[in-house]
């Protein structure tokens, strides 16, 4: 006799639980071994931002400043920063979210709990994103500040009004990101490799192409989210743009359909 | 009702079986869950767990599948075999994160997550993170969570294993007196003697199959075709095995380097200890101890599993 269990079975979700479970991983992460990468990933483009405020102010005598005052380049800084770090961050975090548990072995104190399989997935997810949207939020803005402060802050009222639009890219594109990186995490054996093929092979090729394909990328959709700020499309990773709303819409339905069906994969795995 | 039933469970790992056909029941007090390693005795604590899904066959704690009943786990503590921590939580900490994800809530988890750790005899305000506990030190830690929500149901994966010697006694005093207060305790181990100081009531697993559940000397009884050795000690022994001799009780026998010890086998230990009762009325061989030398867990391993 095989024991059957409806299909929704363990994909229940509770508030509470899923609360507790973002919780456990906010917990977890702000401890000094799962800091490491992420924060010192986070750094990165604030470190180059005070790379190139250096270069841009710091009279070296002998030598013309390398990048001349006055030319914004914060609208660039962005796009550097969506194609790697808004990327690279979810892929660290999202893949291993239930792979870490697995290889220390603490999973099984996570699977003996009174929450359902699909209350502590997606609270980990959402544990993620909400340290990820941190992380780029904070390391955006400081590096943003720094490219400001080096001009002046001759362009900061432009830049600032569009401080927000920068934010909600960022936040959208890491829940979309993390969502993509979670499934990849639970039905793939090599995850770092699948993510990495997405993050720069699919995502870097498929918004180019012409006709439906290109809905399913990220990077598409982001784009329409983006600020305006003159810089050509190109430069984000495409060549057109869907409306806000539409991409929102495929942004939010594509990112639910990649968590219900890690909850599913993941209510119905076996963990020897 | 047995608070944790098994029946006729198979898991297959491929073409490697993992458990074949197990099935029993259990009630509240302790059991040992017995057997080598690589017997199964971890994959069947997963299935109880629902970390597992059988392949075959149906378990019920508390009258409940556990697979997809979450809810269950309010009544059911399990302490993992692997060492495996949060090394970078204190033992508060990590059992009053697992009491949050129970459901409890701010001062209440963190209460009860003292209260656990003073009862496996743990510093319950430790402040240091678990990676710079001892391997005893983490074993305690485990089973804190598994006792923390004070569950009907404990599975204890060898929950012995890399304690010092204080540290098995206390745990095992600790076994026991869970066993009196009406828990249902299935504790696994591969070292019988530690088994046997906590419970005469086994499961013993090999290969996969249920090879005995019961106690100890119930199962002895239940093995008919291998002689079973008595320690007689008494002022005559010459005399009295030529008694038994006469008698035909007995299918071999030894003396030992103590001159009042005959060591005696017989195949047929009812028979052997009505004619010993007879004999001892007789008084003039002076029997002053019987003892049975392999009731003991060992021996029942061993004629089970060899």
């Amino acid at each position: 006799m095989r024991v059957l269990t409806p299909a929704w079975s363990g994909a229940k979700l509770r508030r509470h639980d899923v609360a507790a479970a973002m919780m456990l991983e906010w917990r977890l992460f702000w401890r000094r071994r799962r800091l490491r990468a992420p924060v010192v990933l986070a750094a990165l483009p604030v470190l180059l931002a005070i790379l190139v405020a250096m270069l841009k102010t710091i009279d070296f005598g002998w030598l013309d400043p390398v990048l001349p005052r006055g030319v914004d380049i914060v609208p660039l800084f962005f796009v550097g920063f969506v194609r790697v770090l808004l990327v690279v961050l979810p892929l660290l975090l999202g893949a291993g979210l239930v792979a870490r548990e697995v290889e220390t072995g603490t999973l099984s104190y996570l699977l003996v709990r009174p929450l359902s399989r699909g209350s502590l997935l997606l609270g980990k997810a959402l544990g993620a994103w909400l340290i990820c949207s941190i992380l780029l939020g904070v390391s955006w803005i400081g590096a943003a500040l720094l490219l400001l402060a080096a001009d002046g802050f001759d362009s900061a009222g432009a830049t600032l009004l569009q401080i927000p639009s920068y934010l909600l890219t960022l936040v959208v594109g890491a829940f979309a990101y993390g969502a993509l990186f979670t499934l990849v995490g639970l039905i793939s054996r090599r995850p770092g490799l699948i993510g990495i093929f997405l993050a720069f092979g699919w995502e870097s090729a498929i918004p180019f192409l012409p006709g439906l394909i290109r809905n399913f990328t990220v990077r598409f959709h982001l784009a329409a989210l983006a600020p305006d700020t003159g810089l050509p499309l190109v430069a984000l990773g495409t060549l057109a743009v869907p409306s806000i709303p539409t991409a929102l819409l495929w942004l939010s339905g594509g990112s639910c359909l990649a968590l219900a069906a890690s909850i599913l994969v993941f209510a119905h795995r076996d963990y020897p | 009702m047995p608070t944790l039933e098994v029946q006729d469970v198979s898991l297959w790992y491929g073409e490697v079986i993992g458990l074949s056909g197990a099935s029993f029941t259990l009630e509240p007090g302790v059991t040992g869950l017995l057997g080598p390693n690589g017997a199964g005795k971890s994959t069947l604590l997963k299935i109880l767990t629902a970390q597992i899904r059988p392949s075959r066959g149906a378990v019920r704690i508390l009258g409940t599948d556990p697979w997809g009943n979450p809810d269950l786990f309010r009544r059911v503590g399990y302490c993992p075999e692997t060492d495996s921590i949060y090394p970078e939580l204190s033992a508060p900490e990590f059992i009053a994160s697992m009491l949050r994800l129970s459901g409890l809530v701010g001062v209440d988890a963190s209460r009860k997550a003292e209260e656990a750790l003073e009862r496996v005899g743990l510093e319950p305000k430790l402040r240091k993170p678990m990676a710079a506990f001892s391997k005893g030190m983490r074993q305690r830690a485990k089973l804190a969570q598994a006792l923390a929500l004070a569950p009907e149901v404990l599975l204890l994966d060898e929950p012995l294993n890399g304690m010092d010697p204080i540290g098995r006694r206390e745990t095992m005093d600790l076994v026991v007196e869970l066993g009196r207060e009406g828990h249902t305790v299935l504790v696994s181990s591969h070292i019988l003697h530690e088994v046997e100081q906590m419970t005469p009531h086994i499961l013993l697993l090999h290969q996969g199959r249920v090879l005995a559940h019961g106690e100890v000397h119930e199962i002895r009884d239940l093995i008919e075709d291998r002689a079973r050795r008595v320690r007689l000690r008494c002022r005559e022994p010459h005399r009295l095995a030529a008694r038994l001799m006469e008698l035909g009780a007995v299918s071999g026998m030894r003396f030992t380097d103590e001159p009042d010890v005959l060591v005696v086998e017989t195949a047929h230990a009812d028979v052997f200890f009505a004619k010993m009762t007879q004999l001892g009325y007789e008084g003039s061989l002076g029997i002053e101890e019987v003892q049975p030398l392999d009731d003991d867990l060992q021996s029942v391993f061993e004629y089970l599993v060899r």
